[in-house]
């Protein structure tokens, strides 16, 4: 009997064989949509085509990643595959937006998007969101997210698009995504579908806002240089209770921002710190938005009840979830030794997913897991 | 601008944005998330004062618009 449903992994180093196992457990599926993360040492587009060829039907993307992972595996240096049929999605789109070959970043992603469009022969304001969700993996290192999804928002305001940037194992050097035989390592690729179940997403950071409130005064693209009038650096270390010579990666994990919208954080994660006094963070924070001190709660139960809430949202326990989880959690899970519980967590249900450089739903943001669930 | 004018304003385009989506506040929420997230406007906010950037309801419309909503005459284009 063919399968609905299927996600694949090999924790293989080599490509080629990597792929034996993949088809193997792709054997069972007539696949529309296929997504495939893998480690940035994998041929990428070796993976896209030969899935590619497998299944002439469907749309094909991938990115590499931070690590990888399904319901029953959690690997860095491997590759997982997620493949859904007909009985899930009733037709879908994909098209790549290259950012280094476009006058522009907006410019691309309108034509990726209208590219998508004119395969389904769609008017993007027109669909209905509960009919339609997108995916979006991003590159992961050139910054571009926040632009991406603004640009998203202006040409399909209704639809969702979530998705994560690409990792590289933490490499920091170089960051992919895979889409009709092409490796992109500065743009996006965009999936839309056409979903025949229905769907949720969710947004969970294992975060909770503060009394502590910041005013953003000063920003240059993701470097804030002024907070409540004072340098950042100061202000911040003060918020945090640390001298500023005491601001290490430990206490950045520890202590991000929250922009809240309806008692929910919008995590923005400090990363590092520049020489003039500036506080580099992991996506743009807005001039003149007042953000929240956020402290820690757990991220392995308040992952379990986010899936939790999911399943009561669609009324039953999905058949399959999409995975983007923040590459900043992948280490708190390592640091802390909550790999078991993390991995028991996500294994009540079919899910695939990677660790992200970033997270995307309606923006881009840091520190967070973002899930499609599938009925 | 006072910032007790702005919040007026940016009142009005809510509601006139809520019409135009037919009454659909979940879409309105979902618009508004998006317009806090990209361009740092809250539709719902009562909150502003003088110090507060005075060009945040010209920059809510503007981008309105460029989604297709509130666009003046029959242009007007919303999800089904």
């Amino acid at each position: 009997m063919a399968s609905e449903v299927v996600c694949a992994h090999s924790g293989r180093s080599d490509t080629a064989e990597a792929l034996v196992d993949l088809r193997q457990q792709l054997s069972s599926i007539d696949a529309v949509v296929v997504l495939f993360f893998c480690s940035s040492n994998h041929d990428g587009v070796a993976l896209q085509t030969s899935l590619k060829a497998d299944f002439p039907a469907a749309e094909v993307i991938g990115c590499t990643t931070g690590g990888e992972f399904t319901h029953v595996a959690y690997t860095a240096g491997g590759v997982v595959a997620l493949a859904l049929s007909r009985a899930k999605v009733h037709r879908a789109a994909a098209a790549l937006a290259q950012y280094d070959q476009a006058q522009s970043v907006e410019q691309a992603v309108r034509d990726a998007t209208s590219s998508v469009a004119r395969k389904l022969q769609v008017d993007l304001r027109e669909l209905a969101p509960e009919d339609w969700v997108g995916v979006i993996l991003n590159e992961g290192l050139n910054g571009n997210e926040e632009e991406v999804n603004a640009v998203l928002g202006l040409v399909a305001p209704f639809l969702s698009f979530l998705g994560g940037s690409a990792g590289d194992n933490f490499k920091i050097q170089e960051t992919a995504v895979f889409y009709d035989g092409i490796r992109s390592t500065n743009g996006s690729v965009f999936l839309l579908m056409n979903v025949a179940v229905p769907y949720a997403i969710l947004k969970t950071c294992s975060f909770e806002p503060t009394s502590t409130q910041l005013r953003i005064d000063r920003v240059e693209g993701r470097v804030v240089y002024e907070i409540d009038g004072k340098p950042a650096i100061d202000a911040y270390a003060e918020a945090v209770g640390v001298k500023p010579d005491e601001l290490t990666q430990m206490v950045f994990t520890a202590n991000p921002i929250g922009l809240m919208i309806d008692g929910e954080p919008w995590v923005r994660s400090p990363i590092a710190l520049t020489p003039d006094g500036g506080v580099v963070f992991g996506c743009r924070v807005l001039k003149g938005s007042q953000l929240n001190l956020l402290r820690s709660t757990g991220l392995v139960p308040d992952t379990k009840a986010a899936l939790e809430r999911g399943s009561a949202q669609l009324g039953s326990q999905p058949s399959v979830a999409l995975l983007f989880n923040c590459a900043h959690r992948c280490m708190e899970i390592k640091v802390k030794d909550l790999e078991t519980e993390f991995c028991e967590a996500i294994s009540h249900f079919p899910v695939a997913g990677f660790h992200s450089y970033g997270e995307s739903y309606l923006a881009h943001m840091n520190q967070t897991l973002i899930a499609l669930l599938l009925k | 601008m006072l910032g007790r004018a702005q919040v007026e304003q940016l009142s009005a385009v809510r509601e006139a944005l809520l019409a135009e989506l037919g009454g659909n506040t979940a879409r309105l929420r979902f618009i508004n998330t998006r317009l806090i997230l990209s361009i740092g406007v809250d539709l719902f906010t009562t909150t502003l004062t003088e110090a507060t950037d005075p060009n945040l309801a010209k920059k809510a419309f503007e981008t309105l618009n460029q989604m297709g909503l509130l666009l003046p005459k029959k242009e007007v284009r919303r999800g089904k």
